[in-house]
């Protein structure tokens, strides 16, 4: 049985009652105050697991459109530097010496690096796929092409170029691929705003989630809450605690499948596509090499802090609203 | 400190459970409120304890109308109260020491700040050697003087205590009284609730409130 003693004063800390704190602390030491919020009431495990895959999908989201926009990035900066000069063969006309004197103004054109023309063999292979190799061509009248290289796509002074072979050389045509370009970059577009949609769609379904969670811990914990209002804690304080409790969560979850998500573009980066088989050559010569630059990784993570915080905010909001209703 | 000006209770639609209650608590006192059961004890606790509102009628807590506070000054009032409840109210995932510590916490102090007065105080209500036990392993009689040490932590200017006897024995019932009467003696305005006669008896100087049917008597 207790004895009643002369009640304790309860004083202010002075520097001697914390030493004295810190040498009976010992009963308390290495302990860590218990979540005001008991840890099992909050969907535990399975809210963690929804937040994983959701940040999952959203990190595998983010991965793909990055890898996409880094091939259309390569595509337009390999088709930017290229420009190509076709000379149909004309009747009364010499092609080869159309030929040169396309050569010597496409050289003379400021931001060219180099110029080059195919011969009339090599024009000539590039038509077998289409008429297949045992078609006679010697009597066709193949145009010839001369590839351009830009040293510097954006100061080349392509338009002058073009009007120089328009009224020096018969029959030549310049194409800088632009409409190919455009297409690719009305492409890069579609699969971005695709991506973000599908982002955007997860982001919401993982707020309802969350909201559905906290409503969910909110009514398994109405006797908590109303112990702490009872002891004088005001609505700010519990929405605090419910939101660091649901932070901490989302921040685990999101992580979980932001790793994931890296685990399996890293493993892509493995298991690379066999340059000796048309299908790799082929996935090759579309995508280039399937990896995450920095962008992409820097994406992800902003996924997971992304899928925390509008836990944690969702969590605040929605304990807010409900404590109102409580009241 | 709390002033009941003809207020009046009732829940829903239902019929008024407490009737034209007019009465103050005043610093420092010390009183019994006692009925029998269902006469609104607990009732009348919870509109003191600003838990409900009432349907007629005006209360004034230190000095502030109930019904003009809002979520945002309800806290502070309430922590110059300590309420100790019938069934302790503890809460089951935290400890004995987090239990009491809760009312400190919950004003955002720092624990290095508090640790030593509760330690003390659990040691004074003699659950020294239960600091780090959970609730549900508690006695009856230790949640209920867990319940008291919560509520006197913070130093209330006001202390109501619901059945706070009602599940403990009659030489641990005699020890509380004895700790509510030195909390008394300290300035702190003291009301329990009770039904028990022998309790009252034992401390003569207390104003009686007696509830009976809604309506309140009072013996000075």
């Amino acid at each position: 049985m207790f004895e009643i003693k002369k009640i304790p004063r309860i004083k202010k800390p002075t520097k001697r009652s914390q030493s004295q704190t810190e040498t009976t602390g010992a009963v308390t030491e290495g302990r860590r105050s218990s979540s005001i919020v008991p840890p099992d009431s909050l969907s535990g495990s399975p809210l963690l697991v929804v937040i994983a895959i959701m940040s999952f999908l959203a990190a595998l989201t983010i991965g793909a459109v990055s890898i996409v926009q880094s091939a259309v990035h390569d595509w337009q900066n390999d088709v930017a530097r290229e420009v190509t000069i076709q000379l149909k063969p004309l009747v009364g006309r010499d092609i080869e010496r159309e030929l040169t004197k396309a050569i010597a103004l496409a050289t003379d054109t400021r931001g060219v690096k180099g110029v080059r023309a195919l011969s009339e063999a090599e024009s000539k292979a590039l038509l077998s796929p289409w008429l297949g190799s045992n078609v006679d061509l010697a009597d066709l009248p193949v145009p010839r092409l001369i590839v351009v290289e830009l040293s510097d796509p954006l100061n080349a002074d392509i338009e002058s170029l073009k009007d120089r072979l328009t009224t020096e050389v018969a029959g030549a045509q310049m194409d800088d691929h632009r409409v190919w370009a455009e297409r690719l970059q009305a492409m890069a577009g579609t699969t971005t705003a695709g991506g973000l949609t599908i982002l955007g769609l997860v982001l919401t379904a993982t707020i309802l989630i969350v909201i559905f969670a906290t409503r969910g811990a909110m009514n398994s914990n109405r006797e908590t809450i109303a112990v702490l209002h009872f002891v004088g804690a005001a609505n700010d304080f519990i929405a605090r605690e419910f939101q660091r409790h649901f932070l901490i969560q989302g921040f685990k979850g999101a992580s979980m499948g932001g790793l994931v998500a890296v685990a399996i573009f890293l493993s892509l980066n493995l298991i690379e596509p066999s340059a000796n088989t048309p299908s790799g050559i082929q996935e090759r010569a579309f995508l280039g090499d399937i990896q995450l630059d920095l962008w992409g990784f820097g994406g992800i993570g902003l996924v997971v802090l992304i899928v925390a915080l509008f836990t944690s905010l969702t969590t605040r909001l929605t304990v807010r609203r409900t404590l109102r209703t409580i009241d | 400190m709390i002033h009941f000006e003809n207020v009046g209770l009732r829940y829903g639609m239902g019929p008024e459970v407490l009737r034209d209650l007019s009465f103050r608590i005043e610093p420092q006192s010390f009183q019994f409120l006692t009925g029998p059961s269902g006469a609104g004890k607990t009732s009348l606790l919870k509109l003191m304890f600003m838990a409900l509102r009432p349907t007629r009628g005006r209360i004034s807590i230190f000095g502030r109308d109930t019904l003009a506070m809002t979520s945002d000054t309800l806290p502070d009032a309430r922590r110059n109260i300590g309420m100790v409840f019938q069934e302790f109210r503890l809460l089951d995932h935290l400890t004995t020491f987090e239990n009491v510590a809760l009312p400190l916490r919950v004003q955002g102090k720092d624990e290095v700040a508090y640790r030593q007065d509760v330690i003390e105080l659990l040691k004074w209500v003699g659950l020294g050697d239960r600091i780090h036990v959970y609730p549900p392993v508690l006695s009856g009689g230790e949640k209920q003087r867990a319940a008291i040490a919560r509520a006197l932590i913070s130093q209330p200017k006001v202390l109501l205590a619901d059945e706070p006897t009602g599940n403990v024995d009659p030489p641990l019932a005699r020890r509380l009284l004895r700790l509510f009467i030195e909390l008394n003696s300290l300035g702190t305005a003291v009301l329990i609730a009770t039904h028990d006669i022998e309790l009252m008896k034992r401390y003569d100087p207390a104003r009686r409130l007696i509830l009976q049917d809604g309506t309140l008597s009072i013996d000075d």
